[in-house]
């Protein structure tokens, strides 16, 4: 070793900086967990594998479109291609809980549900789901996120909640 | 203000960086207002999972 | 970093100016998408009237400005950055010069193996380039051969210390150096995503070898690359902000072992994080999520050592050129020197970066912003500002002290500088708000069916931003041309402006100058996070999409 003294010296202004911002960074953590574990704000976990070139064999994606599979509790089976979903439009009314199941034919698109937090990432092969409740009537557009082409801005389709 | 002798730099005086706190202070506030302002929207958008 | 001062060969300089051309070549075209990108957002459309026969969608264009910008620009400047770094700071020529220009021309190729399929709008894929799509061949061995030239000059760079390191055992690594290694391992960590995705999927699918991928195992691979792709480009700022910035302001480095600590958490944290690229994924299941999130604040917090220093740093400069009280110092700067105003106004928007990026990170809060405009909103103010200005300041005194000659009009230079500032502010913000109000991003937003109108005010601020920056932009290619092009000769040789450390880097720990405990625990740490995932996600992939061309 070099006959100098060795150390880290950390000035105690500094030493407060990372104590308050270590604190903070935990906070944080702590509000976002809440939020996912208590409240269900929960980002998509894997539900199934489909074979995009064969979506009719999956059975769900057969024919997609709206299920009712409880009074007011949806399942939507959504196809994304280039470039528009399938069904473009679904109705149902207020107070419902609809629960989204998007694939996708071809390339990757995006499924962002207007003013909620569903927002996915919709991969070939896979099945992308998330659920929302529709409180106040009016029109949502989904509308596609993902680069998937040259038509991809024109990419969206519709919930329309009925009072 | 206090001024520390730094063990191997005998001759230079040094003061503890206050200006610098002020900045980090005011940085970790915005942090907190705009982060929160966002979980904010989060909550306010609803619920993804229904059991 | 006394009175032995290594005065770099003209071939070094040469060599490492070299670097710099092209990078400034790259952004130079690159940039010239971004205002036309933002123009179009305000309903200023320049595609159909003006570049259509040449450029023949958005999305080439798109593409051309993310590969361009994001990585050349980048990947060149940092290497001869790099190169520099370690030349300067060991006082030694490289080991095998060789070598390294293997390097460089290998990148060179793969650049312009890249570019001309993109040119022709055969690869208008975007630079994260997700297959399904499929660009022509040539489009991924062109970036391939960009990471493998890139990782060739890093081998330059380790055989040149290893035989420093031989003659010098007891001498703590020249910070500068130390920071310039770290960053190159951390690369040639983070490109094994990337070169797994390219060497074993990717090009032996577009040449017809295999008939099918699995997208979502792509997409895996891919983000292992990605996020630290950013710490690649931002490192490299970070290192001017600790070591030159300090002393071309007229201070010192506020702590050397702080800053060495920060650097290898960088390099601990940088890999294991990448699917909070991927919180929104079908196929990743969202405890994993959950996990790259831990690790992702835990990254953040060198980034929140890096503030304090460098922030003590400049107080400690700005008071010995005389400031007074809490704040007066800032004033005192040498706002005038192009350089250092271009770094101060590029870490002030870094600021404003980082909080969008630990909004991103969080989690569930990523529903909220993924792939919305925010996103570009939010990295426009750290890989276009934070490091791009930051570049563009190192350039001001590199490229003088690589010549021989002025800077050419340095006035324009504090006038781009403040210029990039403005316009990014105006530009950046409107981005963030209307992501949040939900506009997605890689989109003509002009053409989109879908927009409301409470977003137009928005998108004017957008298309407003890019004209200052269109400005901006050429303004910085010109001050760089009239620069090699002037004929006024310094009449003395710029110093290259490395800070001392307020203590003596011999008192640093030796903790903080050993490699092999840091990349063992980088290497537990990516199994840890990586290994679970990757073993089932190659184990149930299903190889059953062919590709596409949908532009
Ligand atoms: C000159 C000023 C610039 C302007 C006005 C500008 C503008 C834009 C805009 C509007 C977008 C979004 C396009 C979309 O999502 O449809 C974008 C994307 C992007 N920009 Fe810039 N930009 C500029 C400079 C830069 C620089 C210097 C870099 C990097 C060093 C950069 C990197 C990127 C990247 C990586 C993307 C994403 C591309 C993608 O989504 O595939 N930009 N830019
Ligand atoms: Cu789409
Ligand atoms: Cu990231």
């Amino acid at each position: 070793m070099a006959n100098k003294h060795e150390s880290m010296h950390i000035d105690p202004y500094e030493k407060t900086w990372i104590i308050v911002s270590l604190a903070m960074l935990i906070v944080f953590f702590g509000a976002i967990t809440v939020a996912g574990l208590s409240f269900g704000v929960r980002v998509p976990d894997p539900v199934a594998r489909v074979n995009p070139n064969d979506l009719a064999a999956s059975g769900t994606f057969a024919e997609p479109g709206l299920k009712e599979v409880a009074p007011k509790r949806y399942e939507a089976y959504i196809v994304a291609q280039t470039w528009s979903f399938t069904p473009r439009e679904i109705e149902v009314p207020a107070g419902s809980i609809v629960k989204f199941y998007v694939t996708s034919k071809d390339v990757q698109h995006g499924f962002k549900l207007q003013n909620t937090n569903v927002n996915m990432q919709i991969v070939p092969g896979q099945v992308s789901s998330l659920s929302v409740k529709f409180d106040e009537p009016g029109e949502y557009d989904f509308i596609c996120t993902e680069y998937c082409g040259l038509g991809h801005a024109a990419m969206y389709g519709k919930v329309i909640v009925t009072p | 203000m206090s001024k520390e002798q730094l063990p191997d730099n005998g001759n230079e005086t040094f003061e503890h960086p206050k200006g610098a706190a002020v900045i980090l202070a005011i940085f970790l506030l915005l942090i907190i207002i705009l982060w929160g302002s966002v979980y904010l929207i989060m909550l306010s958008r609803g619920v993804t999972f229904y059991g | 970093m006394t009175a032995n001062v290594y005065q770099l060969t003209a071939k070094e300089k040469r060599f490492i100016g070299w670097h710099f051309i092209v990078a400034v070549a790259a952004l130079s075209i690159g940039s010239l998408f971004g205002p036309f990108q933002a123009m179009e957002h305000a309903g200023w459309d320049f595609y159909e009237k003006f570049l259509n026969p040449l450029f023949h969608s958005y999305y080439e264009g798109l593409t051309l400005h993310g590969v361009l910008n994001a990585l050349i620009w980048t990947t060149f400047f940092i290497t001869g950055f790099i190169t520099f770094l370690v030349i300067y700071g060991l006082k030694r020529p490289l080991r095998y010069p060789k070598l390294n220009q293997l390097g460089f021309w290998l990148m060179v190729i793969g650049l312009v193996i890249a570019a001309v399929p993109i040119l022709l709008n055969q690869a208008s894929v975007l630079y994260t380039f997700y297959p399904p799509m499929k660009a022509s061949p040539a489009f991924y061995i062109g970036v391939t051969l960009v990471v493998v030239g890139s990782w060739i000059e890093g081998y330059g760079f380790y055989l040149t210390y290893y035989q420093w390191r031989k003659e010098n055992l007891r001498t703590r690594t020249p910070l500068i150096t130390f920071m310039g290694l770290i960053t190159m391992v951390m690369w040639q960590i983070a490109t094994l995503g990337a070169a797994a995705e390219l060497l074993v999927d990717l090009i032996p699918w577009s040449l017809g070898l295999r008939a099918g991928l699995d997208p979502q195992l792509d997409r895996t691979y891919f983000w292992w690359t990605g996020h630290p792709l950013v710490y690649f480009w931002l490192l490299p700022a970070y290192i001017s902000w600790y070591t030159f910035l300090p002393r071309q302001a007229g201070g010192k480095l506020f702590s050397d072992s702080l800053a060495r600590f920060s650097f290898w958490l960088f390099l601990l944290l940088s890999v294991p994080v990448g699917f909070h690229h991927q919180y929104v994924d079908p196929g990743v299941p969202s405890g994993w999520k959950m996990v790259h999130s831990l690790l992702t604040y835990s990254v953040f917090f060198p980034s929140m050592l890096t503030a304090f220093t460098v922030v003590a740093s400049l107080e400690n400069a700005g008071r010995a050129r005389g400031g007074k009280g809490l704040l007066g110092w800032l004033a005192k700067l040498p706002w005038n020197d192009p350089s250092v105003a271009a770094q101060l106004l590029a870490g002030i928007l870094f600021f404003f970066g980082g909080i969008g990026g630990l909004v991103n990170a969080s989690y569930n809060i990523n529903l909220v912003v993924h792939n919305t405009s925010w996103v570009p909103g939010h990295f426009h103010l750290t890989v276009s500002t934070g490091v791009t200005l930051t570049f563009m300041g190192i350039l001001y005194w590199m490229v003088p002290y690589l010549t021989g000659k002025e800077l050419w009009c340095k006035k324009c230079a504090v006038v781009q500088v403040w210029l990039w500032f403005i316009g990014m502010t105006i530009f950046s913000n409107a981005m963030h708000v209307v992501g949040l109000l939900g506009a997605p991003r890689r989109t003509p937003l002009g053409q989109a069916p879908y927009i409301p109108e409470e977003w137009a005010g928005h998108l004017l601020r957008v298309g407003i931003g890019g004209v200052i920056l269109l400005i901006s932009v050429y303004l910085f290619v010109a001050v760089m041309i009239g620069s090699v092009l002037t004929k006024k000769k310094l009449s003395t040789e710029v110093e290259p402006p490395v800070a001392e450390s307020l203590l003596d880097p011999q008192t640093t720990p030796s903790w903080l100058d050993r490699w092999v405990p840091w990349l063992v625990g980088a290497a537990i740490l990516l199994i840890i996070a990586y290994g679970p995932q990757l073993v089932y996600q190659i184990s149930t992939a299903q190889f059953t999409s062919p590709g596409f061309r949908v532009w």
